[in-house]
């Protein structure tokens, strides 16, 4: 019986000790970064994004057959500006952009899951872009797999007429970021960098299991992937990342646009719940992995805000695993063609700009 | 029977000890750069932390009263890991202003406590001696940004100015609020302002203010406070997150004037008692807060960031170690933060700042 009130005791400071969620999930807020001080100004781009998308989808059959909406899968936050019903026309498609897809964090382990926008490469391989994914180390740190990405880019020759795009997926960005700054020589063939779902400031996610990971994991053998260096979480770190990104501006020779994803969470899919849970008591505007502030290159365009998880913004992580259970799945892969093609679209015309 | 029940026990608080520890994801930590949560678009922050540092310490160790005090001079401006390092020498201190009005707006029921403690009340006193020219704006305590605008537009208008004065206004927490809303809604008025400093300004508003539930801001209402009457009572609206970026995102600052921003936070330990369950609920965000903001909601966009205070939200400005009616005295922590020096501070950065370059750094 004492033991009982001991624990009944317990419990009930504990419970005293356990802090509410403050923030609610409200998307009637302006886009809103987290930075430092003198960090360069964001180009709001979200109107033209939209437009461009929601084309896409109004003329896609299947997007029609299966009801997707663009309102559906873009957030409409309090800020953005209202197009009129004059907007231009799609642009042109232009294969001179030759694009490197750079992967996140673990993607090397799990090759069966799929790389990032794969069937929607395909789609615009057809069409003539030169589209390649570079697997960089899974389980390394942001400045080992900026080696990699400089050998690549060092390695490629470029056509006269070729800009050259890298697309950073999650970790993927961060480590572009680190190639651009490491090796600013090399980074002068780059044209641009759009990020997706970026972990631009880092996460706190990964601030709460990096000493676990380099505790228990860092060495272990791994089938797939080598351990590489082993910093692949301490790189992801909020507080080094932040630091590292305030005290190494980018260069200005490359263009910089940003993509966000964070959904409620009854659109998170299992696998990440836990770390969205994690991160909603900071803010539940998150993609389950990163808080939605934290996702905007300083200096970047803002292309959108997307209604959709960590995973699901780029690849077939729940719908390889064959769960028929969420339904909401099977739309995914349409709405990632159509996004994709979205954002090449976009950077056609930005860039002829 | 008992086993099966004192396991579900067990695993009940097993179950909250995770979700406790969920929310401390972030550790209280200085090795970070000063950061800034801003709506998209919004102009950057200017750092003038090295030379305030110069400044306040530099008073700080010519002040008798903290002759033995002045070495530590550390202790109450905070150095995040992007402020450069200590300079060798101290440069000159500006001169004291002559033509320079300030106002002071206080924050949340202010008004209310007005005869228990005012923000820099005895710094005023001191720097009446020396002849500055200094005032208490008082606006309602308890109603929104909007109505406290229309108050410190009132006081502005009535201001008899010189052609050569500058007026500066430095507003505490909401009362920083309120002049912004002054500055957007009265632009005719902004005019007459040169400067607007915010100390541990409720800039982005407070998540905790997202937690009063209406309940409380209707009792709030109600309540009979001994000096002040509800007037419209949206205080605690005006202070809501989601209405402050959104305010700010809509309601671009005049250009004509110039900004400053002082951050107050601190760890648990300094934390005095009233404030403690405000900063154990902001803890889950994030641990640098005062109490009641988080340290990256109380900088005005484009504003100079002037320093990192080590106080909470009160010890900033408040004497209320001192002298209070509404809690014990005893309570609260001696921590005997200079407030006339934070004072003489701001007014001669900001002084030297106007005179030198329009309220630029460069």
């Amino acid at each position: 019986m004492q033991r009982k009130i001991v624990c009944t005791f317990l419990s009930l400071l504990i419970l005293c000790g356990c802090a509410p969620n403050l923030v609610e999930f409200d998307v009637d807020t302006p886009a809103q970064t987290l930075t430092f001080a003198g960090a360069p100004l964001i180009d709001d781009q979200r109107l033209r994004f939209r437009e461009i998308f929601c084309r896409l989808i109004d003329e896609n059959t299947e997007a029609q057959k299966r009801h997707i909406t663009c309102e559906d899968y873009l957030w409409r936050l309090n800020d953005e500006k209202q197009g009129d019903s004059l907007s231009r026309p799609l642009p042109v498609h232009d294969p001179s952009l030759r694009i490197i897809l750079v992967c996140g964090a673990f993607a090397e382990c799990f090759p069966a899951m799929g790389k990032p926008y794969h069937d929607a490469a395909v789609r615009l391989e057809k069409l003539g872009y030169r589209i390649d994914s570079l697997v960089v180390s899974g389980r390394s740190s942001s400045s080992y797999n900026a080696a990699m990405i400089a050998k690549t880019v060092n390695g490629l020759e470029l056509q006269p007429t070729e800009r050259l795009i890298l697309l950073g997926y999650s970790k993927g960005t961060t480590d572009i970021l680190h190639f651009l700054v490491d090796y600013p020589n090399i980074a002068e063939k780059v044209t641009a960098v759009l990020s997706v779902a970026g972990v631009i400031n880092g996460t706190p996610v990964a601030d709460k299991f990096a000493d676990t990971y380099a505790r228990w994991l860092r060495k272990t053998s791994v089938k797939t992937c080598a351990p590489g260096d082993g910093g692949v979480l301490e790189s992801l770190r909020r507080s080094i990342q932040f630091p590292w990104l305030a005290a190494n501006p980018l260069p200005r020779n490359v263009q910089y646009f940003s993509i966000v994803a964070f959904t409620n969470r009854e659109n998170v899919q299992p696998g990440l719940l836990i770390t969205y849970d994690l991160l909603r008591k900071i803010d539940p505007r998150n993609d389950g992995q990163v808080i939605f502030y934290d996702q905007i290159i300083p200096g970047s365009s803002l292309l959108g805000y997307v209604n959709l998880d960590h995973w699901a913004i780029a690849v077939p992580v729940k719908e390889s695993m064959e769960s028929a259970s969420w339904i909401a799945a099977s739309n995914h892969p349409h709405v990632r063609v159509l996004l994709f093609e979205a954002m090449i679209l976009f950077l056609v015309e930005k860039l002829a700009d | 029977m008992y086993y099966t029940r004192y396991f579900r026990l067990v695993i009940f608080q097993t179950i909250i000890l995770i979700g406790c520890a969920a929310a401390d994801l972030q550790k209280f930590s200085l090795e970070t750069p000063a950061q800034v949560l801003h709506p998209v678009g919004m102009p950057s922050n200017k750092d003038g932390r090295v030379r305030f540092r110069e400044i306040f310490c530099q008073l700080l160790s010519q002040t008798p009263e903290y002759q033995d005090k002045a070495g530590n001079c550390g202790n109450y401006l905070t150095r995040l890991s992007d402020e450069p390092g200590p300079v060798e020498q101290f440069g000159q201190l500006p001169a004291d202003p002559i033509n320079l009005k300030v106002l002071i707006v206080p924050g949340l029921l202010g008004e209310c406590i007005g005869d228990t403690a005012f923000p820099f009340e005895k710094a005023m006193k001191d720097l009446h001696t020396r002849g500055y020219q200094i005032e208490p704006l008082i606006v309602s305590g308890r109603s929104s940004s909007d109505h406290n605008a229309r108050q410190i537009a009132e006081a502005v208008a009535n201001l008899a100015l010189e052609k050569e004065d500058l007026l500066l206004l430095i507003g505490h927490s909401k009362g920083a609020v309120d002049i912004l809303h002054f500055l957007v809604n009265f632009p005719g008025l902004a005019n007459r302002i040169d400067a607007v400093v915010s100390v541990a300004g409720a800039i982005n508003g407070s998540p905790l203010s997202n937690q009063v539930p209406d309940m409380f801001s209707k009792l709030a209402a109600k309540l009979q406070f001994k000096g002040c009457d509800p007037g419209d009572s949206g205080a605690f609206r005006s202070l809501k997150r989601p209405v402050r970026l959104t305010w700010l995102a809509n309601n671009p600052l005049p250009t004509s004037v110039s900004y400053y921003s002082v951050v107050s936070f601190t760890n648990r330990e300094s934390i005095n008692s009233p404030l403690l369950g405000g900063y154990d609920l902001l803890k889950g965000i994030d641990p640098r807060n005062d109490g009641l903001l988080l340290f990256s909601d109380q900088i005005i966009p484009g504003s100079i960031l002037l320093g990192y205070v080590n106080a909470d939200h009160w010890e900033v400005v408040l004497p209320l170690e001192d002298n209070n009616s509404i809690f014990p005295k005893s309570i609260f922590k001696q921590n005997g933060f200079p407030r006339e020096i934070l004072l003489h501070a701001i007014i001669l950065f900001v002084t030297e700042n106007l005179d030198s370059s329009s309220g630029s750094l460069d």
